[in-house]
């Protein structure tokens, strides 16, 4: 079975400093796998250059067989558009550390904001997947609260 | 303080003030509409720019926020005719005032943007957002709850500086209440008025302001 994510010799630097020194990951479709490192050793880097929120000087990510974030065009390695990117973006889910819900939107219009504009999927049943999720973590009764009105677990 | 012949002037004159009243909103909200949009451009240029681009804004802004409006105001009426750009006295007015309404909007707009979390910007990404609907749908609503308070107060300033088109002729509500001076001598009685009326404009803005505000805050 091929790998859902193929991460080779990735190299990412933040001015002089190196953060990520050629990294090898492969992970088969239904792994967990934990990250773990020192404070400031790069974890959370890696997973953004996943997720394209940081661009990677060297090497290739491949997820679902597809070349994330760049793409090779006559022997030159070229960033993909921003349309394409955002696509791909779409193909992974990220929680942050600070969370980042949307403060101005109710934890249920949060979870449909993707579905619809990414996604593409007809509000009602946008709608229908955001309730049965929220539903299924215990976040049903407060499906129309504002991240500011959530306990720190809730968001 | 003769207050029954005020009233009686007040009533001769109604007509002249009236119609002052209506080009002192109608300047008022034509510069404040077209100053906002302006502005708009003006505060994403500075945002989200290339370097030049931000430079050329930077400069926009800091030279219109650096001259007085009556400045302006000659300026636009005077110096465009000059150049062969004949507005009336009405239109270089409203030009004036838009384009000093624009640098303050535009530093508001920048302002708003900034202060909100990189993170926020960094979440609609993630989820596949591109740019132009993670403007759209994160940043403008929360940007617009910010820049509300101080777009109502610069919508105030654009009322007051209003005034000032009396200079280059335009008959608005200043300059309808002098000509009604000039003719009944009652000074005090009718700018007090003309100030209470200016006082009653801008209260509406800040109460209907602050109703928005209300209706929109973020719990």
């Amino acid at each position: 079975m091929s790998p859902i994510l193929t991460i080779s010799g990735l190299h990412k630097s933040f001015g002089k400093v190196e953060v990520l020194k050629g990294i090898d990951l492969t992970m088969q479709q239904g792994d967990v796998v934990s990250l773990i490192g020192s404070s400031g050793s790069g974890k959370t880097t890696l997973l953004r250059c996943v997720n394209l929120l940081e661009d990677f000087e060297q090497g290739s990510i491949e997820l679902a067989g597809q070349s994330i974030g760049y793409k090779q065009d006559g022997g030159q390695r070229r960033r993909l558009s921003e349309r394409e990117i955002a696509r791909q973006r779409a193909m992974t889910g990220m929680a942050f550390q600070q969370f980042n819900l949307f403060p101005h939107m109710t934890a249920l219009r949060n979870v449909m904001l993707g579905l619809i504009k990414t996604k593409k999927m007809p509000k009602d049943e946008a709608r229908a997947v955001a309730e049965k999720w929220l539903e299924r973590v215990g976040m049903g009764q407060r499906r129309d609260h504002y991240p500011g009105q959530l306990s720190g677990g809730q968001q | 303080m003769n207050f029954s012949l005020f009233l009686t002037e007040l009533w001769n004159a109604r007509l002249s003030l009236l119609s002052g009243l209506g080009d002192t909103i109608l300047i008022s909200v034509a510069s404040v509409v077209l100053g906002s949009i302006l502005g708009v451009f003006v505060g994403l240029a500075m945002t989200y720019g290339a370097k030049w681009l931000r430079f050329i804004v930077r400069l926009y802004i800091d030279f219109l926020r650096g001259t007085p409006v009556f400045v302006l105001i000659l300026a636009c009426f005077y110096i465009l005719s000059v150049v062969g750009l004949d507005l009336t006295a009405f239109q270089a007015g409203v030009l004036a005032l838009t384009l000093f309404c624009s640098s303050h909007v535009g530093e508001i707009v920048r302002g708003a943007l900034s202060a909100i979390p990189q993170g926020q910007t960094e979440a609609a990404k993630s989820i596949g957002l591109t740019f132009g609907q993670t403007f759209v749908y994160v940043l403008l609503p929360q940007a617009l709850r910010q820049i509300l308070p101080t777009w109502v107060n610069t919508a105030t300033e654009i009322v007051k500086a209003s005034t000032l088109l009396s200079i280059i002729g335009v008959v608005e509500l200043l300059l309808a209440t002098q000509q009604v001076i000039s003719r009944t001598y009652l000074s005090l009685e009718f700018y007090l008025f003309a100030g209470f009326v200016y006082f009653l404009l801008n209260f509406v803005i800040e109460q209907a302001g602050r109703a928005v505000e209300r209706r929109i805050s973020i719990p």
